[in-house]
């Protein structure tokens, strides 16, 4: 994400204008996944919304380190600048509402999922093993290739799947604080340990000497 | 070495701790012996025995010599993540130590330690690393908080991730 979606003007605008931002390494988290080791200026190759999320999460604190949003996996710069507006709306909405802000944070996750197309029902669901296996798994449209016929449907739910499951989360942790997240993270990534790493195949570097990287595996994944 | 070019005022940004070795380009045709001192944005600074600097990129190098600077950048970033853990251990101590003489607010502990200078900017975004100093920036202004972007990442922003 650094050398796409970070790198993009328009986020480094929103980022570095409205928002304070910091960063932690999960390396030896028990709720890390694995990747590839890249270079700062290894060249990207092809992720799709939400891949990798137990590799990377992009999250929204309030100054007390209560969390109003979160996005896991990777972002699109589009898609980094959709989650980014739609947190700044929010926290500005925090800070005009008289009411618990537990409740607003609950009910713009619940409404931008209802205009998302998703169900009561769906919305409402809880979260299960198997399902955070089909979230965590590949997913061709990860690595940008679309399957004809119904297959194309069927991965695109995938990405959909993700989407509704970090704004899940905030209805059903609103305001929780950076501290109870860290205790458990999977409840956000699940408990399943996954491999993601995207082949920088357009890099300097030949396949070679890629495969010579160290494979980046958390303790709990030795 | 035609795919080199001097660049006497280069600043290094990384210290010299290898020695003296042949470099190539990508065709073996040209070679110069130096020792490797930094790499930044895909161009790679070499001193030679005569201490002029030579900056070359990373793509004209040949493979293995591609390979010697990727391995450099592991070990730094290897090293740069042992430091940071002696830090964190540091400071757990001593908030222990100071937990015995005052209450400590358990939302200020070091938690991770961000391997990032403090109001760096990388990639274009300007990170703040300690919890004081992000508080700060985001309380600034009483009267319009700032909400707090936080990336949790699988490795180290600034190196290998």
């Amino acid at each position: 994400m650094r050398t796409v979606s970070f790198s993009d003007r328009r986020v480094q605008k929103l980022l570095n204008d409205e928002f304070v931002c910091t960063y932690s390494d999960t390396t030896g988290d028990p709720s890390a996944g694995a990747s590839f080791a890249h270079a700062p200026d290894s060249a990207p190759g092809p992720c799709g919304r939400g891949a990798g999320r137990q590799n990377v999460q992009t999250m929204f604190l309030t100054v007390d380190n209560e969390i109003f949003h979160v996005a896991s996996g990777f972002l699109s710069p589009d898609d980094l600048l959709k989650e980014i507006k739609f947190a700044k709306e929010l926290f500005a909405e925090m800070q005009r509402k008289p009411e618990p802000s537990e409740k607003t944070v609950a009910d713009a996750h619940r409404s931008r999922l209802r205009k998302m197309g998703f169900s009561a029902s769906q919305i409402a669901a809880s979260d299960n093993q198997l399902t955070d296996m089909f979230l965590g798994g590949p997913n061709p449209q990860d690595f940008g290739m679309n399957l004809p016929g119904g297959g194309s449907h069927f991965f695109q739910n995938i990405s959909d799947q993700r989407v509704l499951k970090d704004n899940r989360f905030m209805i059903q942790n609103p305001l929780a604080t950076r501290k109870q997240f860290e205790q458990n993270p999977q409840a956000l990534v699940g408990r399943n340990k996954t491999f993601f790493g995207s082949h920088p195949g357009m890099n300097v570097l030949s396949d070679k000497a890629v495969d010579s990287f160290n494979v980046r595996r958390s303790v709990r994944g030795r | 070495m035609a795919v080199l070019s001097c660049a006497g005022t280069a600043n290094a940004v990384e210290t010299a701790s290898a020695s003296p070795r042949t470099w190539s380009d990508q065709a073996g045709k040209h070679s110069v012996r130096a020792t490797y001192l930094a790499y930044s944005e895909g161009i790679v600074q070499l001193r030679k025995a005569d201490d002029s600097e030579l900056t070359v990129p990373l793509k004209a190098l040949s493979e293995s010599d591609q390979k010697y600077v990727i391995e450099q950048l592991r070990r730094k970033s290897l090293a740069k993540r042992r430091s940071s853990r002696r830090v964190a251990v540091t400071a757990k101590r001593n908030a222990v130590a100071k937990s015995k003489e005052v209450e400590v607010d358990p939302d200020s502990e070091v938690v991770s330690v961000a391997r990032v200078a403090e109001g760096e900017s990388l990639f274009g975004i300007h990170w703040q690393s300690s919890p004081e100093s992000i508080r700060a920036a985001a309380s600034a202004d009483e009267e319009d908080l700032k909400p707090i972007m936080w990336f949790r990442v699988l490795g180290d922003l600034a190196g290998f991730m």
